[in-house]
């Protein structure tokens, strides 16, 4: 199988697209087209009669008509519209935000336990140092432990950003792909932390134990967030099909526009206290324009391998995350 | 290479050549909601049809295609007219589900819905209701994303519309269809008898 071969998985879905759109590529002697085929004839279903179909509508319209009566939304009132929409999706933001914040609080907390294992490990004569955060070594405080907890949350925010930006592209579903996607963030954004420049990693114990522990956090953090996001619960899902719902999600509006506040806040604190981390963003970023302005149209979009359609404007921001983190990691082993 | 023959076409009854496109209905009903009238009369069958599958009961199907309307027409204006399919297909299936959970003690996923056909005799009816019933108790053990992705295939939808549908990867999509053909072929192949020649 060469490189432009399609994938058994890809080239059946591709087939099935055919058939059902009536285009006229499918084999007819493809064995896959032939199953596919007479699996829709042997499941095909009647059509519902004419007096079914009105009676369904009649019946839709009796509904929605009462349901509608108390809702905000109306063809005539502009605003009653906009907020009825804002309504709707708020609460998806504020999860987002709940699972961001939560998610990045609790690896801020496990950050902690790395600090611990660094200042158990460290020599006596490094007590009491100030570390190149300024903190001391050994000594943990309450707000100290807040503040990296805080950190983490905003770093969270930030997290779960890019989470739902990649969870369609991710591969398999649970925790598999959380796992897959807490790689992910540790192969393009490990260079954040992974700061060859930090005198730390070598101070405070064996540097490898310090790349282990600090890379560890990468992965608690994108598994804890996205397994956070992904079981929302049901109240906080973007669309509703009852006035109940809709009232009770009035009723919570106080809650989450609270939480998408908090959410907001620390994104920008983030912005604020990590930029180096929007590095990333900003190269992929000017991939996307560059896809979206027609440089990429010119070369046709069937004849390129289905990686590279579907991959194609992170594939760049991606190698420089990667370099960079990797470059970072081999720095600090290797330092002496 | 002689003349090109053709697949049989699909019975698939969607309404892929009007002229006026999903997204200008939907942002049209999103304005005037009696222009929801449209998109109501394009899907009713399909919507219909899926419900019918999952259901097997006319009455079921019917009140079930009622409520995934109603619930459509409420939130039309949350609806990204570019995706008005797939997303009507997600309030079916979470409609459905629902309606299943209600539905009367007994009643079976894989009950055949069979309607008299004046066009073929009895016994051809016959055995194609068994064939029809045999898939479906295959297909019924298949594990709940294949069942997702087989029934949505079935309605129509193509496989990026699915991956919206059901929220998962066109990546994922792709290998659950593969493993729920793959396995059905395994489910419907006779197996070979001990003695018998190899295939």
């Amino acid at each position: 199988m060469t490189v432009f071969e399609l994938a058994p998985e890809t080239r059946l879905s591709q087939i099935w697209d055919d058939l059902i759109t009536g285009a006229d590529d499918a084999d007819p002697l493809d064995t896959d087209a032939r199953f596919v085929a007479n699996l829709h004839r042997q499941l095909d279903m009647p059509s519902p009669s004419p007096e079914i179909e009105n009676q369904i509508w009649a019946s839709v319209m009796s509904t929605a008509v009462d349901s509608l009566a108390t809702s905000a939304i109306t063809s005539d009132s502009t605003l009653a519209s906009i907020l009825s929409r804002l309504l709707a999706v708020l609460p998806a933001i504020a999860w987002t935000m709940i699972a961001g914040l939560s998610g990045g609080f609790f690896a801020g907390i496990a950050s902690r336990l790395s600090m611990r294992l660094s200042g158990f490990l460290t020599i006596q004569a490094n007590r009491f140092l100030h570390t190149d955060a300024e903190a001391v070594v050994g000594r943990f405080t309450l707000g100290g432990t807040l503040f990296l907890g805080g950190l983490g949350a905003a770093a969270g925010v930030l997290t779960v950003g890019f989470y739902v930006l990649m969870r369609s592209r991710l591969p398999w579903t649970g925790w598999r792909r959380s796992l897959a996607f807490a790689t992910v963030l540790y192969l393009v954004f490990g260079y954040v932390l992974m700061d060859p420049g930090n005198p730390d990693y070598h101070r405070f114990g064996p540097a490898w134990v310090n790349v282990t522990s600090f890379s560890l956090l990468y992965f608690i953090m994108g598994i804890a967030v996205s397994q956070i996001y992904e079981h929302r619960p049901a109240v906080f899902a973007p669309s509703r099909q009852s006035t109940h719902s809709l009232r009770l999600r009035i009723a919570m509006a106080p809650i989450l526009l609270a939480a998408t506040g908090v959410g907001v806040f620390f994104g920008l604190l983030a912005i604020i206290l990590g930029p180096k981390v929007f590095m990333i963003p900003a190269i992929a970023f000017l991939a996307w324009l560059i896809a979206r302005t027609g440089l990429h149209r010119r070369v046709s979009n069937q004849s390129l391998p289905v990686v590279v359609r579907q991959w194609g404007v992170w594939v760049v921001p991606g190698i420089v995350g990667f370099t960079l983190t990797a470059r970072g990691v081999t720095e600090i082993l290797l330092h002496r | 290479m002689g003349t090109k023959r053709h697949v049989e076409k699909l019975p698939i009854h969607s309404n892929y050549d009007e002229g006026v496109s999903d997204r200008e209905l939907v942002t049209a009903a999103q304005k005037a909601l009696p222009a929801f009238e449209h998109l109501y009369r394009r899907y009713v069958a399909d919507i219909y049809r899926f419900c019918l599958r999952r259901l097997g009961h006319e009455a079921d199907a019917a009140d079930a295609t009622s409520q995934i309307f109603s619930r459509a027409l409420i939130n039309i204006g949350t609806c990204d007219p570019a995706t008005f399919r797939a997303w009507l297909y997600a309030i079916a299936r979470n409609t459905v589900h629902d309606v299943w959970r209600g539905a009367k003690p007994g009643a079976a996923l894989d009950a055949a819905f069979e309607v008299p056909d004046g066009a073929v005799g009895p016994e051809e009816h016959a055995i194609a209701s068994q064939e029809s019933a045999r898939l479906r108790e295959k297909i019924a053990e298949l594990t709940p994303d294949q069942r997702a992705v087989i029934e949505l295939r079935l309605a129509g939808l193509s496989a990026s519309e699915i991956a919206i549908t059901l929220g998962k990867s066109r990546n994922a999509v792709d290998q659950a269809q593969f493993r729920a053909i793959a396995r059905l072929r395994t489910l419907l192949t006779p197996p070979v008898a001990v003695g018998g020649l190899q295939s």
